[in-house]
């Protein structure tokens, strides 16, 4: 298996598992265009190797990872910050889970604490341009990952 | 028995997860105290009677193994169970924790049931009542 794989299967794991969202890689051409908000969240990591994880996603995607998350009813019954803080323990859960898949369960990584960071639909357009960019399709929302490693 | 359990993490969804998956899990819990840091979690375990701790390693101000750290220097508190909930895979860094006095480790993402084998290792025959 390559990276890529490696990191599809682990992001698409981590999303089954913790926020009950299903879905694929899909061909970053064929991803619904982020017309609303977006929420871009960083994590991160030192060890062995070096580099961050970056997940850009529509804000209707943050919202149903909370209201997942949290098992209630509809998005009418989160907070403001609900949605930022579940695309961040997304990304918190991804990292460390695809760190164990690349480099094993021996090395010890410092992970920074998640971040979000401007995200507009320049930015958007900016990641889907970028071939490193993974894209994906969980129930018709397009959500972008990029894993850089700098070591 | 009913445990005072206190909750430390950054993110107010992961405790409000945590919380949750207590319930599902049945967990008997007392009072439910929440920290968004390792300092503000020590101030609560001054003031309050807890029985049990769930923390994060990663966290701004103070940290999970920091607080852990205070939390076994104080002889009033050296022997409060402390369950760490983390993302970390790494079996070194369990290693490393478990030798500064954690209870337990608890990987992310975790079901109600992981969370109760770690509460019921940690208490031992007072998680089954």
């Amino acid at each position: 298996m390559n990276k890529q794989e490696t990191i599809s299967k682990v992001f698409c794991e981590i999303m089954e598992n913790t926020v009950f969202m299903f879905g694929d890689e899909e061909d970053k051409a064929d991803l619904a265009e982020a017309t609303g908000e977006t929420i871009k969240t960083e994590i991160g990591f030192n060890g062995p190797i070096k580099g961050s994880l970056t997940i850009i996603a529509p804000i209707s995607a943050c919202q149903e990872m909370a209201v997942n998350l949290l098992g209630v009813a509809t998005e009418d019954e989160l907070t403001s910050e609900q949605p930022i803080d579940a695309v961040k323990e997304v990304a918190n859960i991804v990292i460390g889970n695809i760190l164990t898949e690349i480099a094993g369960t021996e090395p010890v990584f410092d992970l920074t604490i998640p971040e979000v960071v401007a995200s507009n639909k320049e930015e958007w357009d900016k990641m889907i341009d970028d071939d490193n960019v993974i894209g994906f399709d969980f129930d018709d929302e397009a959500i972008l990952l990029d894993l850089k490693i700098i070591d | 028995m009913a445990f005072n359990i206190l909750i430390v993490d950054d993110s107010s969804i992961v405790r409000s997860v945590i919380i949750k998956t207590l319930t599902l899990a049945k967990i008997p819990f007392g009072e439910i105290y929440q920290a968004e840091n390792g300092a503000v979690a020590l101030e609560i375990i001054d003031k309050e009677w807890i029985d049990l701790v769930f923390a994060d390693i990663n966290m701004p101000v103070m940290g999970g193994i920091e607080m852990l750290e205070k939390i076994r220097e104080n002889p009033e508190s050296k022997s409060l169970p402390v369950i760490i909930v983390s993302t970390e895979g790494s079996t070194t860094r369990i290693e490393q924790l478990k030798a500064k006095g954690v209870s337990a480790y608890i990987r992310k993402p975790f079901t109600p049931e992981d969370l109760r084998d770690a509460v019921l290792t940690t208490m031992g025959e007072i998680g089954n009542e």
